[in-house]
């Protein structure tokens, strides 16, 4: 049986815009967004975090997956843009990011990230969708 | 240890943000007596039962706790609570949302806070205001950790506490408010979602004295906690207070012997 060992590190890394002509209004750069909007961001950037890292049979099927394929062909990108939309109550709407090639672990990550409630409600005036990186790096001991 | 536990415990994740904007179609007590709030409460002494079986490696019997509130000040796992809830404890626990963390005492300041740590952060990082603080009669909230739960199933609040400041105190925060025990060391949100205080004690049946955010900053500084400051709004003027300090504190529990 193989064991896995191994750090699974989401690196952090600011988002960098670099939009495309006619789209440069596409993003609100979040050090010139409300204060409020980048406190909300960071709390559903928590509440990922803690839902990736739960220790049930989903989160840790998609842990596994992108540790045994990190850098393969078939594995996930070093980097992911996820995008968020959530209700008034708290709960994730919808996200979207780009498939892996692994049509479970999209399933997966899906699941996953819409599973639950972050515990407050979007200022009623923030822009939607947000866009969450997430840096996927294999540490390994 | 599966293979499936071992990456949850190790997991880190960090993401930049970027918002959409809307031109893509992306729119979207005692009269007379300081009381502090943090009861002792007899816990059930199992080795009395089975005095046979007791583990002598194992950690003392505990015989009282005591339950405040806490909360984060960074993304380390550092937390701000009130110093008589955490003095002279066994074992400090921190409870949110059905997980339960050791936790160690960092520092004890002169007044009534202190710096404890839990291995990593369970929740948002509290941000302190920068310059201006609250004025007369300015709503705030505070409220045990405990009490969150079902003010949050009602909707939340706004406030349930008001500012006082035909009292004066120079490190204090002097609050108009009839919260209760388990409330020590929860902080006090103003209407920007700031943090104002650290409540400590009750003086009398309405008031509530808080340990500002002044002295909490600098007892932060001392230590090295690289805390947030800010004087604008941490949230939009109708969203619950409830809900960001649920989103902030959580319980602690100080086991004596």
């Amino acid at each position: 049986m193989l064991i896995l060992r191994g750090t699974l590190v989401l690196s952090f890394g600011l988002l960098v815009f670099s939009p495309a002509p006619g789209h440069a209004q596409d993003f609100r750069n979040p050090e010139q967004a409300p204060p409020s909007w980048a406190q909300f961001a960071k709390l559903v950037k928590y509440r990922f975090e803690e839902w990736i890292a739960a220790d049930e049979t989903v989160a840790n099927r998609f842990r596994n997956w992108v540790i045994e394929h990190s850098g393969k062909e078939n594995g996930p990108p070093p980097t992911l843009v996820v995008r968020a939309w959530l209700n008034p109550d708290g709960t994730v709407e919808r996200v979207t990011f780009p498939a892996f090639n692994d049509a479970g672990a999209t399933e997966d990550l899906r699941t996953i990230l819409k599973r639950g409630n972050v515990g407050e409600a979007p200022p009623p005036e923030m822009l939607q969708p947000l866009n969450l990186r997430f840096s996927l790096n294999l540490r390994k001991p | 240890m599966t293979r499936a536990k071992l990456p949850a415990r190790m997991i880190r994740l960090a993401c930049g943000i970027a918002i959409g904007c809307a031109l893509t179609g992306f729119t979207p007590q005692r009269a007379a007596a300081q009381v502090p709030f943090s009861p002792f409460q007899p816990v059930r002494k199992i080795e009395a039962a089975k005095p046979l079986a007791r583990d002598v490696d194992g950690p003392p019997a505990v015989s009282q706790r005591l339950d405040g509130t806490a909360f984060f000040v960074d993304d380390l796992g550092h937390m701000l609570t009130a110093r008589h809830a955490v003095v002279d404890c066994a074992r400090i626990v921190v409870s949110k949302e059905g997980r339960a963390v050791a936790a160690r005492v960092v520092a004890l300041a002169a007044s009534d806070i202190a710096l404890i740590k839990v291995p990593r952060t369970l929740g948002l990082a509290a941000v302190f205001p920068r310059v201006s603080p609250s004025v007369a009669n300015d709503m705030v909230f505070a409220e045990a950790y405990d009490r969150l739960k079902p003010m949050l199933a009602h909707g939340g609040s706004l406030g349930n506490a008001f500012v006082d400041t035909t009292l004066r105190d120079p490190e204090h925060l002097v609050l108009r408010s009839n919260v209760t025990f388990g409330t020590s060391g929860a902080p006090v949100l103003d209407s920007r979602g700031l943090v104002e205080g650290v409540v400590s004690r009750r003086t009398t049946i309405d008031r509530v004295l808080a340990v500002d955010a002044a002295h909490a900053k600098s007892f932060l500084a001392a230590h090295g906690v690289r805390f947030q400051e800010d004087d604008r709004p941490q949230m939009s003027g109708t969203a619950s207070r409830a809900h960001r300090a649920a989103s902030i504190s959580a319980r602690v529990t100080c086991l004596q012997q």
